[in-house]
Parts: structure tokens; sequence; C-alpha cells
């Protein structure tokens, strides 16, 4: 069955088979076979005739020679979400720098956020105004949390 | 000296227990919160839990850190690097509550610590030190030329540190050094000295044996860097011809044993593509890249450490061997501007094999928290020669296997890959200029994606024995 896959950031319509211990693989490039092998110790390999490459790895997060790659079926119909303001890892909110209802404009700094010893400042996506701020110093936060909504 | 107290956590105190425990030392490990789990909790005897995640009430609490040592019959606290290591003042607590500091003594610490009055130290020792004054008033700095770098005085780790470009620019980053400066150490002093373009940074340890000698260990290389943040170690450096490696070790010495340096210590240098070089600073402490020095010296500095606090006598260092590489594997994505990520370690396989050393302060299923410095593990190398060394660094990183938090792995192979680094050519700017906007290579898509079919059990495994144990990824991230 044909699909969308991800891998590391990138797209390709791939055709993916399971055929019997095997792993068959179409796509842009042409097709490929790798056959699964599990080893006593519980350590994956691909075999691809001579070639063997070890596998690491967990849930969707695969380790190739040192590589570590995300690969999953992308999602269908994903489209970007709209810029919100959530930080990029989690954190501890140490700042917040605007009040309810302050006209901000875009870049200007919202909130810094602090972890691992390094500080983040977090800034409006867009000109706006303040309409809701869901994060205090100390809060544990990470990403997908809105902390600040600026609404145009 | 019979129950040493680590006052540190992650890789450094699970450093520092391994050695105790190869001296028949008792060990009592302290933890956050957060960290009562922790590797370096387990690796140790004892633990005792001091307070809170954050530092200030926990690593950095001195009257908590005394209790513990109190509570459990330590007798004896080894700091680590960072948190309370170059506080002169818990060293004093430590050494009035009858303890044994495993340290150089407080008057020394206080003595180099202030970047001021180390400046001062040197020069009056005969080193070299850069071009600079120790003032923040503005004609003063100005008069030195521009560029310039303004510094705190009771700085580390690049904080409170600015690189000005020109004078108009000189009055708002004094006014943010000052500031960062007093939130990062209490301590709002800073002063500023000449900006060296594209400088190496090379340091030398030394090891005051407590009964007049001090010894120089020969030196490391440190110029790859983020953030002024070491990420690659290296000794030798390649840069360093015998006659100027000869006056960099020598003059070293001369600065520790002037102000009676005991035990293991560091003083860093700017090294130009002249070869001359420029005393910056000393740290009082072990310091994270200890280890290049000890695969080539064949000794262990904590071991050291250990004997010089308890009174005992240390070898003289013999010839070095070889050549010895570092790598910091942090939890940070180089892809994205070295945010830090932490997270659960959710598969883990270290490098194995001949000259392959790992200094962990992780293990498999475990939390990276979010409180601490990102720094997971060490790898350190050790061959015959630089280029044999290199290699090896390159097939240690393409055995790692490190899932769970973003880091810094496949970005240091590509590093040590680069025919820069190949050739030696090693600047401070090193990484920015070589590899700014750096992202993962593309990667062989089928492959990939039938290794994510094979994980998630797509496949049914041929070769397969019925009475197998789990792997790490059928186990991990179930964990309790």
């Amino acid at each position: 069955m044909k699909a969308r896959w991800e891998v590391g950031g990138a797209f390709a319509e791939l055709d993916v088979a399971v055929v019997g211990d095997a792993i068959r693989v179409r796509g842009p490039e042409g097709e490929r076979t790798f056959r699964v092998e599990q080893a006593p110790d519980g350590s994956r390999w691909l075999v691809e005739g001579a070639r063997r490459h070890r596998i690491d790895g967990e849930g969707d997060e695969v380790v190739v020679e040192g590589r570590p790659r995300r690969v999953r079926q992308a999602p269908q119909g994903a489209a970007a979400p709209p810029p919100v303001v959530t930080p990029p890892m989690p954190a501890v909110v140490t700042r917040v720098l605007v009040a309810l209802g302050q006209a901000v404009s875009t870049g200007e700094a919202l909130v810094t956020v602090t972890a691992m010893k390094m500080e983040l400042t977090l800034r409006s996506p867009r000109d706006g105004v303040v309409r809701a701020i869901r994060a205090a110093p100390g809060d544990k936060v990470g990403p997908g949390d809105v902390l600040v909504e600026v609404e145009p | 000296m019979k129950k040493l107290l680590i006052a540190n956590r992650g890789e450094i105190a699970v450093r520092i227990a391994r050695t105790a425990r190869e001296m028949g030392l008792r060990t009592v490990a302290v933890a956050s919160e957060v960290d009562a789990r922790a590797l370096h909790v387990r690796t140790c005897d004892e633990h005792v839990v001091l307070g809170p995640a954050e530092p200030a009430r926990s690593y950095l609490d001195v009257a908590a850190v005394l209790a513990a040592a109190r509570s459990t019959g330590a007798d004896a606290v080894h700091p680590g690097y960072g948190f309370l290591s170059e506080n002169a003042d818990f060293a004093r607590a430590v050494i009035d509550a009858g303890l044994t500091w495993v340290g150089p003594t407080p008057d020394s610490m206080d003595r180099m610590g202030d970047k001021i009055a180390a400046r001062q130290a040197a020069r009056a020792a005969g080193l070299p030190v850069i071009e600079g004054v120790e003032s923040d008033d503005t004609a003063a700095v100005a008069a030195i030329g521009f560029p310039l770098l303004v510094k705190a005085a009771a700085g580390g780790g690049g904080k409170g540190m600015r690189v000005v470009a020109s004078a108009q620019d000189l009055p708002h980053a004094l006014a943010e050094a000052r500031s960062e400066a007093t939130a990062a150490f209490g301590d709002g002093t800073v002063y500023a000295e000449r900006y060296l373009v594209r400088p190496r940074h090379v340091e030398v340890q030394v090891l005051g044996d407590g009964r007049g000698a001090v010894w120089a260990l020969g030196e490391r290389e440190c110029s790859v860097q983020r953030r002024h943040q070491k990420l690659v170690e290296e000794s030798a450096c390649v840069a360093l011809d015998p006659a100027t490696r000869t006056r960099l070790l020598d003059g070293a010495c001369a600065l520790a044993r002037s102000v009676g340096y005991v035990g293991a210590g560091t003083l860093e240098f700017l090294l130009d593509a002249e070869g001359r070089f420029w005393f910056l600073e000393m740290n009082t402490r072990l310091q994270v890249e200890h280890p290049v020095t000890e695969l080539r010296y064949g000794r262990d500095l904590v071991r050291d450490q250990l004997l010089v606090a308890a009174g005992e006598p240390v070898e003289p260092p013999g010839e070095p061997l070889g050549h010895a590489i570092e790598c910091r594997l942090v939890a940070e994505d180089p892809a994205a501007g070295f945010v830090p990520g932490p997270g659960q370690i959710r598969a883990l396989r270290w490098p194995e094999g001949p000259g392959i050393r790992v200094d962990a302060g992780v293990a498999a299923g475990d939390e990276v928290p979010v409180h601490y410095d990102p720094l997971l593990a060490k790898l350190v190398v050790h061959a015959p020669d630089r280029e044999a060394a290199r290699r090896r660094m390159v097939r240690a990183l393409t055995e790692l296997v490190l899932v769970g938090v973003p880091h810094t792995g496949e970005l240091l192979r590509e590093v040590l890959e680069h025919p820069a680094f190949a050739a030696g050519e090693l600047a401070t700017d090193f990484l920015p200029r070589h590899f700014e906007g750096w992202q993962p290579p593309a990667v062989d898509l089928p492959l990939y994606v039938a290794a994510a079919r094979a994980l998630s059990g797509g496949a049914r495994p041929t070769g397969a024995v019925a009475a197998r144990l789990p792997g790490p990824w059928e186990t991990v991230g179930r964990w309790s």
C-alpha cells in the first residue's frame, strides 16, 4: 500500500510491504528488499544481500550507523499549524514580560524560559494584543503549551 | 579518609565514585529531589536528598551539604566541577567542620578565582597576559581598541561575556555584562581585554603534590566550542612546537607554584597563529575534559586529588603517550541552534572496543532533568597518534545509539570527519565557521522506513532464537 512517509523531516511516497520475513520498499528510486534478522541478544539487523545494518531505536525513532532519525507514516492532510507562543523544549518559565491587553509587535519578547542553564526568549509571532497569559514564573512548560495568546 | 561525600551530580559524580571505590573508600551521593534515583545516586553506597530541584536549594546549599556529611559520617568532600567547586567559603566551611577538603587551599581559590587578581598573579609570575584593563570605566576600556571583550571577574561558562565591535556599543555591552554577571555569580564586577580574532583555546593541567612540587601534565586543545562552551578537547595540541610547549608548561607551573597551588588545576590560555600565547584564567578544580590528560599520562587525576588531600605522596608524571580526544555528548539539538532538550533516554548503546572510555551520567530509562547542565556523557578515545584517535572517535560515534533526547553525537561525528579538523586547523570560531546552520544529512529513505517497520514489529524476524533476552528497546520506556 502506497503511503506518505516522514523520514528525518523529509517526505516521500513509498509502498512498504511485509513479504514473509522481509520488507519490500518501492519508492521513487526503485525497489529494495531487506530481510529482518533478530539475534539471540535481541539486536535486529536489516540484511540486503551481503550487506547488513544493525538497527536500534524505540518507537518512531530509528538509529542506523549512529544517525538517529524520526520515521513515521505522515498524518493525512497535515497542514502547518498557525504560529503560537510555545517553548521548543520542556522548560521552566523565568519571566513574563507583557501584561494582559498590551499591544505587541512581531518579534517582541513575551516570555523567557530556561532549560538546562540556558535562557530562551519567546517572541510574538504577529502584531496584535495580548489576549491571554497562561504562564507564571516557576511554571514547568513544554512544547505545545501556549504561554501567551496574541490576537491580531 | 574512609568515607567520601561527592557534592555533585551527573557524570562527574559517577566518575569520582568509581575511583573512590577503587581506593577502598565508602561513597556518599547527594541529590536533589528530581535526582533521587539518578545514576550517580545508584553508583554510590549511600545518598542524601538535599532539597528541591533548584540548585540554590540543593546542590548549592552549603548547610544542606554539610548536614549530609554529618549525618552519614563522611570524613571528606569532593566538589567535582561547577556547583560549589570554586566556592572558597564552602571549602573553608568543610575544613572548619573537621572534614578533608579534596581541592586546593581556600586562599589559593580566592586568589585565582577572581580573574582580575589572577591576571595580576600571572603577570607577577612572568606569564604574558592579554592586554586589557581591570576596570569597567568606559573611557579606560575603549583605550584598549576594538574589537574588545568584556568579561565578568567572577565568570565562567561564557556568562557575562560580550564581544564589543565599536565604541558606540560599549556602554550597552558593559551594562548588560554587569547585569548578567550579577544574576549568575552575585558579583557584577567586569573587566575588559583585547579580543583576539580566531585564536586557539589551549589549557595546561597542573598538579601540586602538597609537598612543594607542582607539575604540568601537558596541554589540552579546546577550540571547538559553542556559546564559549567546549564540545571537543584533545591532547596534544598540534599547533605547539616543542619550544613553545616548554615555555607554556613551565610558565603555567611557575604561576601555580607562586600561589602555593595544591591538587589538580587548569590554566587557560589563548594561542595565536604565530605561536604567541596569553594567560586567560585558572580553574581551581578538576576540569570536565580531564580524561584526555589521564589517558595520555596513564594516571587517575581523581586518585591524585584524593592522595594529595590525604597527605599521601603522588608519583611525578612520566612522558605522555599517543593522542587522546574527548567529545561531549550534550542534550541539545545542534540542528536547532543548540536548544536544550530534556527527556527520557529510551534506547542507549555506548560504543565499545579498544581505546574507548565512556564517562556517562545517565543510563537507559533515565530522565534527563530540565534543571541542570545538559552534559550526558563524555566519549574519550586514546590511540598512538592524532589521525588514529580521530578515526577511532568517528568509529565510536558511529556505534553510539542514544534515543529519547536530542544530542550532539551526529554533529560531532561530522566535526571529526571535517577536513579542517583532520588537518588540525582549529580556532575558537571553528563551529560557526564550518557548521553554521548545520542540518543532519539526507538519509536513505527505504532503509530507514524498512528499519522503522522492523522495529515496530511489522516483519517476522528470522534467525530468532526461542529463548532470548528482551532487547533494550523492548524494556525501556515501560519502566515505572
